[in-house]
């Protein structure tokens, strides 16, 4: 079975993934996934581009994210580039569930953000992240979702 | 971002009219909520019954609603979706506010 590709480019505005994260929802129905994994991925999706357009971009408007799909027959494959700053593998690679454990006696002191890759880590099957693909300053972030829940 | 505002036994229920709550939001979000509180309005209600769609930024967002209400206020979330009740459960925030069916149980609530 062949495996289709497409390829989605926002401007780095935050206003403008919607526009991604709507289209990933579809794709996802193209393929049936059930609509708990459809919305896992979507969110995932939009994780990684918010992170591309916050941290490699700094939030800077007029540069470009790309979302790379492909969909091999067992899987569906994001590939997110962005040509910004980029992030430490290492850190990247890392456990990030413990920024899903909450001391729930002092909510006041229950911190706002850092829970993007805890998210990404918990939904999808697989989390890749290189900074510098193929000796090119450009940032890959690759999510994958097994067909098959 | 688009909230509809009413009141009920003595709190002001916020009503979200967008179906999307993500980080292009959450600045919106936190500014109205802001002045509500500066306002005087320290017992709220957050109806997200129109949002089938929610990212850790919004998440954050209501986060840090609780820290600008401080101690003494008071804020219930009524009306989730599935999508959202799911990250609400991931990220543990269903352990932090007293999640309720409706408006009406969410406004009937004591303080959580």
């Amino acid at each position: 079975m062949r495996e289709q590709r497409l390829t989605l480019t926002i401007e780095s505005r935050l206003e403008d993934v919607p526009l991604l994260g709507t289209l990933v929802n579809a794709l996802c129905c193209f393929v049936k996934l059930s609509a708990t994994a459809r919305n896992q991925v979507e969110v995932c999706v939009v994780e990684a581009v918010n992170n591309s357009i916050q941290h490699a971009y700094h939030g800077e408007a007029g540069h470009l994210v790309e979302v790379a799909v492909s969909l091999p027959p067992e899987s569906l494959v994001f590939d997110i580039f962005d040509s910004g700053t980029s992030a430490d593998p290492s850190a990247m690679h890392a456990d990030h569930c413990g920024a899903l454990k909450l001391s729930l006696d002092q909510p006041q002191a229950i911190a706002e953000s850092g829970r993007g890759l805890a998210i990404m880590q918990a939904f999808m099957d697989s989390m890749e992240y290189t900074a510098g693909v193929a000796g090119k300053h450009r940032n890959q972030f690759r999510l994958t979702k097994r067909r098959q829940e | 971002m688009q909230i509809e505002e009413a009141a009920l036994n003595g709190k002001v229920v916020l009503k979200v009219l967008e179906c999307r709550f993500g980080a292009d939001q959450a600045a919106g979000f936190k500014e109205q909520l802001a002045r509500h509180i500066q306002a005087g309005n320290r017992r709220l209600v957050l109806d997200l019954s129109k949002v089938d769609f929610i990212d850790s930024s919004g998440l954050g967002a209501i986060l840090s609603v609780v820290k600008t209400l401080g101690k003494d206020g008071e804020l219930a979330i009524c009306g989730l979706t599935e999508p959202v009740a799911s990250m609400f459960k991931l990220t543990r925030m269903d352990r932090i506010f007293t999640i309720h069916k409706t408006v009406e149980l969410a406004a009937a609530a004591s303080a959580c």
